[in-house]
């Protein structure tokens, strides 16, 4: 029996060791990097509007927001990289902000083309109204 | 409160706002104030107003636990982003309404040219309708008119046998009676003025070719001599002697030849133009 007793303490101490070490490395990577996670989906978040205003014309509409966002996010990428998941995610949310910022502003833009388009069509549809009476 | 002390803390407020530390965050509340100050504003983009409102909250929660400056910052900036959100959310709005009033306006505008496009077609069809019928009304009135003249269709055109126009053997004097004949052909280019005459002498064949040549051709002078005293232009009028040629009857009995001794008269298309037996003579 102390023969297998012996055993059993060996075998334990050295699942103690194992789990301190798993526990320690966890704890050391979430004290001083933060989580990647988190970060990694605002980033993603931020590059589908960027995608999708980009599209819509951004660069055209809201041109000094759209690459304040761009350059942000690039900013954001290239703090992750470095591991500074903290500093990462709060550029992220900037340019997040800064891109929902340009998405109003190039759908504002949209509208004043769109505006001026309509108008120039009432314009050419009088004239052409006019013409028609002068036939007579 | 006397001048003095007035002067020393307007100095240390200007110090205080010069010294800070947290620029974004002094914006972020100046142009907050300013928005929450529009009650429109608010009514617009309320969503938008909300956030920054809870990045303050945040900011107010973060200086109580001693917060860096560089995190307040970042909050400021989110919500002074959130205002300016705010601000182009309004004027989006502001410029969607339009939009959709301008949009209004123009379909008002495109059913009123849909009208006066359909009355302006209608008007056309019906000048057309009249036009042809002017047309119809003019041409049978132009064939009435040449049935008048008994001319016949042929190859050459309209042309009109002066069968009464008649001239003795060998002279080239018009006889009475052909007045009339004359003076109704003279009434139609008169009411035709775009349409000229090819007057067309021929003899029968009794005498030379010379002499009959000279003599068709003074048998259709003398007839264009008429027409010119009934006031048509010379200009309009041409004529040829063909001599015997192109007899229309029997040369061996008097009849035939009383037949061939007379005038055609070719009366031109409505350009003017004339075509001859012969390109020239």
């Amino acid at each position: 029996m102390k023969v297998l007793e012996i055993e059993m303490n060996a075998t334990n101490s050295h699942l103690k060791r194992n789990f301190l070490l798993i526990f320690t490395t966890s704890a050391f990577f979430l004290a001083s990097c933060g989580s990647s996670v988190p970060v990694m989906d605002k980033i993603t978040e931020t590059e589908n509007i960027i995608g999708q205003i980009d599209q819509a014309g951004a660069s055209q509409y809201a041109s000094s927001e759209f690459s304040r966002a761009q350059s942000k996010l690039n900013e954001a990428k290239q703090l992750a990289d470095a591991g500074k998941y903290d500093q990462a995610l709060l550029k992220a949310k900037e340019a997040q902000v800064d891109a929902e910022l340009a998405e109003v502003k190039t759908y504002s833009g949209k509208a004043d083309e769109e505006l001026s388009e309509i108008q120039a069509s009432i314009q050419s549809l009088k004239d052409k109204i006019q013409e028609l009476n002068l036939e007579r | 409160m006397n001048t003095y002390s007035k002067l020393i803390l307007f100095l240390v407020i200007v110090f205080v706002w010069g010294c800070s530390n947290l620029p974004l965050l002094e914006e972020a509340k100046t142009s907050y104030n300013d928005a929450i100050q529009d009650s429109l504003l608010v009514a617009k983009a309320p969503g938008a107003i909300e956030e920054a409102e809870k990045e303050f909250l945040k900011i107010n929660n973060l200086k109580k636990n001693g917060a860096s400056d560089d995190l307040i910052e970042h909050h400021a900036y989110i919500a002074g982003q959130k205002v300016a959100i705010a601000w182009a959310t309004a004027e989006l709005n502001a410029k969607r309404d339009e939009v959709e009033k301008a949009e209004a306006e123009r379909q008002i505008v495109m059913k009123k040219y849909e009208e006066a496009e359909a009355l302006a077609a209608e008007r056309r069809a019906e000048e057309e309708k009249i036009k042809q019928e002017e047309a119809q009304r003019e041409a049978a009135l132009y064939a009435q008119r040449v049935s008048d003249l008994s001319a016949e269709k042929t190859d050459r055109g309209l042309v009109l046998t002066l069968k009464n126009v008649v001239f003795a053997a060998g002279k080239a004097t018009l006889k009475l009676g052909s007045e009339q004949h004359l003076i109704n052909l003279a009434e139609f280019l008169k009411e035709y003025p775009e349409r000229n005459v090819l007057i067309e002498g021929y003899t029968d064949n009794t005498g030379s070719d010379k002499v009959n040549m000279e003599l068709s051709k003074r048998r259709a002078d003398a007839v264009k001599k008429a027409l010119i005293s009934k006031g048509i232009e010379n200009s309009r009028i041409q004529t040829r002697g063909y001599g015997e040629q192109y007899a229309i009857a029997d040369n061996s009995t008097p009849e035939g030849r009383q037949m061939n001794r007379r005038v055609e008269i070719v009366i031109s298309d409505k350009r003017g133009t004339l075509t001859a037996r012969h390109p020239t003579q």
